[in-house]
């Protein structure tokens, strides 16, 4: 594949990058998609992190109405996090507050516009996304074109966080509107314990590794380990 | 004000080089340390340390990216082409701070070419920090082709996105906006003329047409107006588009990433 004229960033997932062909395409829309506890929300920090190491301004933008104070509660043993950054590198906006006011996609779309003109971030998280869906009560599909097609034009990487019942492999309306699909999972191994997985399932205009490859978790964060089942 | 700024900024920045040179291929390169002979300028800061104008990329209509981009554009001579070199990522960024500091600082009047998102998204990012953009037109060769086209006054839409016949068109006629109401403009009235985003231009066609557009356009300036024109670009991703520009502009300022 000629890839001489795509543009990438790197993903700040440990071992992701070489699997994909040195990072993720910019701009483009992610899709982390996963039941509970798979490392979703522990993804799009870590890929904020390497953007604020990178000198790059990130958005965060959150669906479940979670004080900052919480979040960053909870991911405080990871090394990779610089407390610090939160309001300054990366800019924590709460959109629960609006979507319980307003239902209206174009109105949401455009107060996303606005946080992002507002500090011209080059990687943003909508987190999780799939709630929206429950919220907008018009065309899902439409708005999540437009969404897509907005960040893209915003000049930035967008992970859009999905969650699944571990029976769903993924989210399907927003699989089809994303540029890429990363899946992450837990499997039950034959001694009885649960190990993290992670997949690429697509990525639009990159050579990528396939099928499912280890996921570890470490006070730095997520790697994954290509190769290793 | 700003001379006195951007003589102190100018001299402790490392990585302006001015190209001497009449922009057609004349000249070399020759570093700014050896105008401030004697300062003590670090080569690299991209790990941090001091910079003049204040140290972190606060607002980006101010510090020294504001203070060094005022400093080039006040020194520049009518038809000056300048190539600033950044990060992809930080692109539209430098282009915002550019158009900013053109339209609303220096309260001129200019072109942004838009090649690879619709005007619109310029438009809200100068909107945002208050640039007028009366003095502003748009060509926007994208919109036609994406369907996102949105109405507008000053804006000259391309159905085939750019190519040599529409920019001769453009700029012999000098006329934006279609339909049975043309807006016509006096050349000689603008000052500036920013690609919005050069950097993709690959994306769209060869680098053997990506050669004649840039050059055709950069003729046709010379021809018709006393415009500066305004590259930004990202040489680790675009070498050719890079080594093609850098002998035709006159000016060439590499931008680190903690000004923007």
């Amino acid at each position: 594949m000629n890839d001489n004229t795509m543009e990438r960033v790197p993903s700040g997932i440990n071992g992701m990058d070489e699997m994909m062909q040195g990072g993720f395409p910019f701009p483009s829309t992610i899709l982390v998609a996963g039941s509970a506890g798979t490392g979703k929300t522990t993804f799009a920090l870590q890929f904020l992190a390497r953007g604020v190491k990178d000198g790059e301004q990130g958005l965060f933008f959150t669906t479940l109405s979670e004080p900052t104070q919480w979040m960053l509660r909870f991911v405080t043993n990871y090394t990779f996090l610089d407390k610090d950054s939160f309001g300054r590198q990366i800019k924590y906006v709460d959109l629960g507050p609006f979507l319980r006011k307003e239902k209206d996609p174009e109105k949401l779309l455009a107060y996303i516009d606005d946080q992002i003109a507002d500090c011209m971030p080059q990687r943003i998280v909508i987190d999780p996304v799939s709630i929206i869906g429950s919220m907008v009560k018009t065309d899902y599909r439409m708005f999540l074109y437009d969404l897509s097609t907005h960040l893209k034009n915003w000049r930035a990487v967008t992970i859009l966080t999905g969650e699944v019942l571990p029976s769903e492999p993924y989210p399907v309306e927003i699989s089809y509107i994303v540029d890429a699909v990363v899946l992450l999972s837990l499997g039950l191994t034959s001694e009885g314990t649960r190990r993290k997985y992670l997949e690429i399932l697509k990525m639009r205009g990159t050579k990528h590794t396939t099928g499912q490859h280890l996921l570890d978790v470490s006070p730095a964060g997520l790697t994954v380990t290509a190769g290793l089942r | 004000m700003y001379d006195m700024a951007i003589t102190t900024d100018v001299m402790m920045c490392p990585r302006i080089r001015h190209m001497d040179g009449k922009g057609d291929g004349a000249g070399g390169n020759r570093p700014i340390a050896t105008e401030g002979a004697g300062q003590d300028a670090p080569q690299d800061r991209r790990g941090g340390g001091d910079i003049p104008g204040g140290g972190s990329a606060t607002s980006i209509t101010s510090g020294a990216m504001a203070n060094i981009v005022a400093g080039e554009f006040a020194r520049s001579g009518p038809n000056a082409r300048f190539l600033f070199t950044c990060r992809f990522t930080k692109t539209m960024k430098l282009n915002v701070l550019l158009l900013h500091h053109c339209l609303r600082v220096r309260n001129e009047k200019g072109i942004c070419v838009s090649i690879d998102r619709p005007h619109s998204y310029m438009q809200f990012a100068l909107k945002k920090i208050d640039v007028p953009q009366d003095g502003l037109i748009f060509i926007d060769a994208i919109s036609k082709l994406t369907g996102q086209r949105s109405e507008g006054s000053m804006v000259r839409f391309l159905a085939d996105g750019l190519s040599l016949p529409i920019l001769d068109d453009l700029f012999s006629r000098a006329y934006v906006a279609e339909g049975a109401e043309r807006h016509f403009v006096k050349l000689e009235d603008l000052n500036f003329l920013l690609v919005d985003n050069v950097n993709v231009i690959l994306q769209y066609c060869s680098m053997d047409k990506t050669r004649k557009l840039l050059s055709a356009l950069l003729d046709m300036v010379k021809k018709y107006t006393s415009m500066r024109t305004i590259f930004v670009l990202d040489p680790g991703s675009n070498r050719e588009i890079y080594d093609f520009l850098k002998p035709l502009c006159d000016r060439e300022l590499s931008v680190l990433e903690d000004w923007l």
